[in-house]
């Protein structure tokens, strides 16, 4: 088992939860609500409950943190509870997660180094349909400082923040903010609206549960993480809730769509009320922030999913080359290097909604898993010592449940959210699969490719020779004959080869 | 005495450690690596392939125009070989690299 040295405090873990939730997100979650969603102002609404949603699953949180406060966070309850397959799979979710969020940071960086170039600097000639290539020079150079082993400055980042979010929301209310409906109207047509919304904006949240994945570092962890995690949930809340109701009170819908349709491209929300509160300035001071949030996400978000491939090769449900650190900087970097492939091809595709839904789900998956281990936990370990308990139970862990799967089920109403759940649901059945090869062994694995692989050859060679004599249509008529018997013969070595492979 | 002199060279020849068992080993390996790469070039060739048919990337619907009805089911049938066929490739070429 590993053990840290305790040596932060109350203040430390505080920091260590808002440094986890103040992020990137907030530059790009609002966009997709407000304008394509167009629930307008109602967009307030939905940020609320997805704070309080995040709130009440921070309670289940803060009675598993405290009863085994060690590396790893949900990963380590969810085996504790489960073992086994379960683990796998939540490991797995929560892997994603990290990977469709630094993906989508690297998707914010690439709109806010936009804003400054086309925006604030006046060069129109920059060409926007580079994003993927600057994508992949972003991850890269990521990638190399997280292989390094270079830390980011969390703490004065989040001072930073904050220190912007207040001058923002300061100047807004000298700037034309005008009272706005914070309910949505038509409320009851809108319900599926605004828990897409809600499910959308989630990710802005759920970074406070850094501060539990950091657990064995904190002092006193049965009177300090609880305190810290319910707080820094709390006080994220009416922070985020003022920057929007800002920006949305500052720019009604008709205008940021005419300031878009004047811009000609997708100009972020902030950035548009930024914009009209201080100027172009205001615009660039915006976009550099989120140019700096984005590149600290992306590095601590590869630096997080190198640790969960670490951690389930430590479980033995990956290879073992994932543990192997870098001989100079003593970095995880095959981990590293094989989650930023991953990031690279995500952030390639720009698709902002895609992403932020799907790095929502993996949470929602997670978290959903969580409650469902506390619920299994009482029962399985009555006695285990719980410094914290969640209060009101078993409702708070049942009413987590519930909620993170209706959360996960009601943006099916929109297409973004559907190719984002079958895109979750199909990498979850890779993953299934994965560990079902894993667990069958190399050997039986090889032996049983080998016959798929000899039956497939043998599949082409019959086929191309039924063609060939005429007595079927070809089906790859764009295939030559003589390729397909290649092909076949190629197949048909390889399958006997693999078959007759020595265990 | 005569069989069992016998059955001892045949051993000797043929079994793992013999002179043509370690032959057939190396033309094994040999075999594996050569018809691993093969495979696995094949498969991200038609990896490649896919990618180009399905997002039109130079046109190649359009080269194909008329021979293709089913563009979906051509990318899945081609996707479901390379995958089995990169797989297999993989194991060949791990398998040759463990020998070594």
């Amino acid at each position: 088992m590993l053990k840290t040295k305790r040596k932060l405090g109350f203040f430390d873990a505080l920091m260590m939860g808002l440094s986890g939730a103040i992020g990137f997100e907030i530059f790009i979650l609002l966009d997709y609500p407000y304008f394509n969603l167009e629930l307008g102002a109602g967009i307030v609404f939905g940020l609320l409950l997805a704070g309080l949603v995040n709130l009440l699953i921070m309670f289940n949180y803060c009675e598993l943190s405290t009863a085994m406060p060690e590396v790893g966070g949900a990963y380590t309850y969810i085996k504790a509870a489960y073992a086994g397959f379960i683990s796998f799979i939540s490991g797995c979710f929560r892997w994603l997660a990290s990977i469709f969020g630094a993906a989508l940071a690297a998707v914010v960086f690439i709109q806010q180094i936009s804003y400054v170039l086309k925006a604030a600097l006046n060069l129109q000639s920059f060409d926007l349909t580079q994003p993927p290539l600057i994508a992949v020079i972003v991850v890269i150079a990521m990638a190399a400082l997280g292989v390094k082993g270079k830390k980011g400055a969390g703490v004065t980042i989040v001072l930073a923040f904050i220190a912007i979010f207040a001058i923002f929301v300061g100047s807004g209310l000298f700037h034309g903010l005008a009272p706005i409906e914070v309910f949505p109207k038509n409320l009851p047509i809108n319900i599926p609206k605004v828990f897409a919304a809600t499910v959308y904006m989630f990710p802005m949240f759920f970074g406070v549960r850094s501060l539990v994945a950091g657990a064995a570092q904190i002092k006193h962890p049965e009177r300090n993480i609880p305190k810290a995690l319910l707080l820094s949930s709390l006080l994220i809340i009416p922070l985020y809730i003022c920057v929007t109701y800002t920006a949305v009170g500052t720019v009604s819908l008709e205008e940021a769509q005419l300031m878009r349709q004047e811009a000609g491209w997708q100009v972020p929300l902030l950035n548009l009320a930024a914009q009209k509160i201080f100027g172009w300035a205001g615009g660039a001071l915006i976009a550099v922030a989120g140019m700096v949030a984005s590149l600290s996400a992306l590095g601590t978000s590869l630096t997080v999913q190198a640790s969960i491939l670490q951690g389930m090769s430590r479980d033995a449900y990956l290879p073992r080359l994932l543990r192997s650190a870098h001989q100079r900087f003593g970095t995880p970097y095959v981990a590293i290097i094989a989650g930023s492939l991953f990031v690279m091809f995500l952030s390639v595709t720009g698709a902002v909604e895609f992403l932020g839904y799907g790095a929502s789900f993996g949470s929602l998956l997670v978290f959903a898993l969580v409650n469902l281990s506390l619920l299994k936990l009482r029962k399985k370990k009555p006695h285990m010592e719980r410094p914290f308990k969640t209060p009101l139970y078993p409702f708070t862990p049942i009413a987590g449940l519930i909620v993170s799967i209706a959360l996960l089920l009601f943006p099916m109403l929109f297409p973004e959210a559907a190719i984002a759940l079958m895109s979750c649901i199909g990498l979850t059945a890779l993953v299934l699969l994965a560990y079902y090869f894993r667990m069958i062994g190399r050997h039986r694995m090889q032996i049983a490719i080998g016959g798929a692989g000899l039956s497939i050859g043998i599949f082409f060679v019959l086929l191309t020779c039924l063609v060939e004599a005429g007595l079927m249509p070809p089906i790859f008529p764009f295939i030559p004959s003589y390729i397909m018997l290649l092909i076949g013969a190629i197949s048909i070595i390889a399958g006997i080869l693999n078959a007759v492979a020595h265990g | 005495m005569a069989p069992a002199f016998l059955l001892l060279n045949v051993y000797l020849l043929l079994g793992e450690k013999g002179l043509i068992g370690v032959w057939l080993m190396n033309i094994r390996g040999t075999l594996a690596i050569i018809v691993g790469l093969m495979q696995s070039v094949t498969a991200a060739l038609v990896f490649i392939f896919a990618c180009c048919l399905y997002f039109n990337f130079f046109g190649v619907q359009g080269q194909l125009n008329g021979a293709i009805e089913s563009c979906h089911f051509h990318v899945l049938v081609l996707l479901v070989f390379g995958f089995f066929s990169i797989i297999s490739g993989l194991f060949l070429v791990y398998e040759w690299l463990e020998s070594r």
